[in-house]
């Protein structure tokens, strides 16, 4: 079972968001669908999820549903943790 | 009455939750007489201003602050040249 990255954004998104975009375009660059599944919600598209794990603001990260990252785009070794914590074999 | 909107990003981002929480600190000092409105900076009336950056915030229809959270005294101080203090 793939470990789920959820990441959400802004419109229009400020600084952090573009930079947590990135990021979740380079994870999904990294590894294989069948090891990590990379979703992203961007502006109004988000608000039913945003809601729906009733999050306070973005950019945010959710791995496997739990709530890892809220307000502030961190640094990849921090997202290596919270995806490790989700299952996923870092590498 | 003054209108107070602040225009953010959609869903909102720490900053524009800030300068939400500040314009409603600012508001409290001038009871009855300061509506704050959170607005979508990609709405039709956010593209109509033209900012450039969030958060944005507008008091009577003039942006007074951009892309930063300002501070309370100074909303207060629009809030009093607005009411012609």
């Amino acid at each position: 079972m793939p470990t789920l990255m959820e990441v959400f954004s802004g419109d229009p998104p400020c600084p952090g968001c573009v930079a947590v975009l990135a990021m979740a375009d380079r994870y999904a660059e990294r590894y294989p669908a069948e090891e990590l599944t990379v979703k992203k919600y961007v502006g109004r598209d988000a608000l039913e999820k945003y809601e729906a794990y009733n999050l306070s603001c973005v950019p945010a990260i959710v791995v496997n549903g739990v709530i890892k990252i809220e307000g502030i785009a961190p640094d990849e070794g921090t997202v290596d943790n919270a995806l490790r914590e989700g299952g996923l074999w870092i590498r | 009455m003054i209108e107070v909107k602040v225009f953010g990003s959609e869903p909102p981002c720490a900053k524009c939750r800030q300068a939400e929480e500040q314009a409603k600190r600012a508001a409290a000092k001038f009871p009855g007489q300061v509506t704050v409105e959170k607005c979508a900076a990609q709405s039709a009336e956010g593209l109509g201003l033209v900012l450039h950056m969030t958060p944005a915030i507008v008091v009577n229809g003039r942006v007074v602050s951009e892309g930063r959270v300002p501070e309370e005294s100074e909303l207060e101080r629009v809030f009093l040249s607005e009411l012609g203090g």
